[in-house]
């Protein structure tokens, strides 16, 4: 397998998260990059995914003190004196610290610690912009809720207009979501919930977005069925995914998120023989 | 504890409040005192009681033959021998579905909890049978991927033996709609991750006036804005941790943590 992601390991499909007809089988994200073989949203994750065939990595996007669009889940790192740790260390040697109280330079000063005991530096969302061939597609969850910074929607505006294709912008903060429209109409956004709404349409109105991206957890089939004839397109993300991949290749889902992207075909990626 | 005055202008009729007379943010042992004994035990919401919370959150769902069991999640595992409560990948577990076991089976089994502790599985008819009456209970219904409309009539029928004191939650807002039409008096408590841009609509399609958030998706503004809007917002997740005295100054009707002596007022005096 070529180890260099500017040749796709096949012919990249020919779909985008927001075909109707969904694909079939249904898009396939990357969560955080091929994050149960190498340290999530690190290059080494993202690079990973691309080789295996995902049609698009997902990543998360949040705010330093002074700015910069790091690459990285959790509001919070643990500093155990000396370095940064992913996770707090279970010796209760680290102290949590916000990210948004800390500048680029001090997040990349060392690489940081993650939970498999690897070392890998952070990423800037532009840096992974450029790298990322450009079949690939991209989810960029921005992270705020707790942390919300009115600086965040216009700073991954800015990012996303150097690679305007191929590129979604999801979010549990619907609020950064209705900021970034107003700043960017054309950037497709998915709006991020752990809920199953009674009138989910309604909820995406003031987004505005036409993806619901959706806990495996607390969305059915019906549910799918019903939004897809509202014009809404649902992928499904969550640990529990895996546990009845084969059920819901029969639900008519956009996509699916998956920590290993070889999962949701079994051992065959599509287009190759099985 | 800093000056709470907002509080005085917000009508927070329906969700319980503090049993003292306080206008401090009502204080829920979710899933028991978790933190101290195994969850969703009576020996959990025994201790919560003991250690001043307000309430009790418990978790239900119903087995095959129709028992509304008190279990978090919708999947134990078994390796061959005894159930455990969690997967553990040490371990080669094998997931069985809740909804597929009958009470009859589950009522003998010992379940392995993470802490390595054996316990018995509950019923929620136990825990009411159990529980001082003075407890609220916040009875969380697990549906979503495992929707069933049987499980609301279940809970009614059962929360009625109790006279008041008892609310219903889920994180699938059609259950609690079920809820609503069999008994409209219930309140109902609409859990959600997310930060919308209108949370009091995403609240009026059920309908509810109170909503659980955890505490990375939303900040101090949101909970003014919505509070000012007339939802009753509370706030749990472990992150609550970390800035627990600045959240319990905001107008927030209720915090749930798994050591309620964290914000009970006996244990903070």
């Amino acid at each position: 397998m070529s180890g260099h992601p500017a040749t796709p390991p096949r012919a990249p499909r020919a779909v985008s998260p927001f075909d109707d007809p969904v694909p079939d089988p249904p898009f396939v994200w990357a969560h955080r990059g091929a994050s149960a073989l190498e340290p999530e949203n690190t290059m080494a994750a993202f690079l990973r995914a691309c080789e295996l065939g995902a049609d698009g990595v997902e990543l998360d996007v949040q705010l330093t003190r002074d700015g910069c669009p790091v690459v990285l889940h959790d509001a919070q790192l643990h500093h155990d004196g000396h370095r940064f740790h992913l996770r707090a260390p279970s010796d209760g040697s680290a102290r949590p610290v916000f990210v948004r109280d800390l500048d680029y330079a001090q997040l990349v000063a060392a690489p940081v610690t993650f939970p498999d005991g690897r070392r890998e530096p952070l990423e800037r969302l532009e840096a992974v912009l450029e790298a990322l061939p450009s079949w690939i597609w991209l989810d960029v969850e921005v992270k705020a809720g707790w942390t919300y910074d009115p600086r965040l929607a216009p700073v991954v505006a800015r990012c996303l207009a150097a690679r305007p294709q191929r590129c979604i912008v999801s979010s549990f903060d619907h609020v950064v979501l209705a900021e970034l429209h107003a700043l960017a109409p054309e950037v497709p956004l998915a709006a991020l919930c752990d809920a199953r709404l009674a009138d989910a349409a309604t909820v995406l109105g003031p987004i505005p977005a036409r993806l619901w991206n959706l806990r495996r957890a607390f969305v059915t089939e019906r549910d799918v069925v019903a939004l897809r004839a509202e014009g809404i397109l649902v992928s499904v993300y969550g640990e529990e995914v895996r546990l009845d991949l084969h059920a819901l290749r029969a639900w008519p889902l956009a996509g699916v998120f998956l920590d290993d992207p070889r999962e949701a075909y079994g051992s065959a990626l599509p287009g190759e023989p099985a | 504890m800093a000056e709470r005055s907002p509080l005085e202008l917000v009508d927070r009729s329906g969700f319980p409040r503090p049993a003292d007379g306080s206008a401090r943010p009502f204080v829920w042992a979710h899933r028991g005192a978790s933190a101290l004994e195994p969850e969703n035990t009576l020996r959990a919401f025994l201790a919560a009681a003991d250690a001043g919370a307000d309430g009790v959150e418990l978790d239900i769902q119903l087995t095959r033959d129709g028992v509304a069991v008190v279990v978090h999640d919708p999947l134990l595992w078994t390796d061959g021998s005894q159930l455990h409560l969690r997967h553990d990948r040490a371990a080669a577990l094998r997931p069985l579905w809740v909804r597929d076991l009958d009470w009859t089976d589950l009522e003998q089994a010992s379940v392995r909890w993470p802490d390595g502790r054996t316990e018995h599985l509950t019923r929620f008819e136990e825990v009411l049978e159990v529980l001082p009456g003075q407890l609220w209970l916040d009875v969380e219904l697990k549906a979503g991927w495992t929707y069933d409309p049987a499980l609301a009539t279940a809970f009614v029928a059962l929360a009625r033996r109790r006279s008041g004191r008892i609310l219903a939650s889920s994180f699938d807002q059609v259950i609690l709609r079920d809820v609503a039409a069999v008994d409209p008096e219930i309140p109902l408590l609409s859990i959600l991750h997310a930060r919308p841009v209108d949370l009091p609509g995403v609240l009026a399609a059920v309908p509810a006036a109170m909503a659980s958030i955890d505490r990375p998706f939303l900040g101090a503004d949101d909970v003014r804005r919505w509070t000012d809007a007339g939802v009753e917002v509370s706030i749990g997740g472990s992150e609550l941790l970390g800035d627990l005295d600045a959240v319990l100054t905001w107008p927030v009707a209720g915090v749930f943590l798994d050591d309620p002596r964290l914000a009970a007022p006996a244990a903070r005096a």
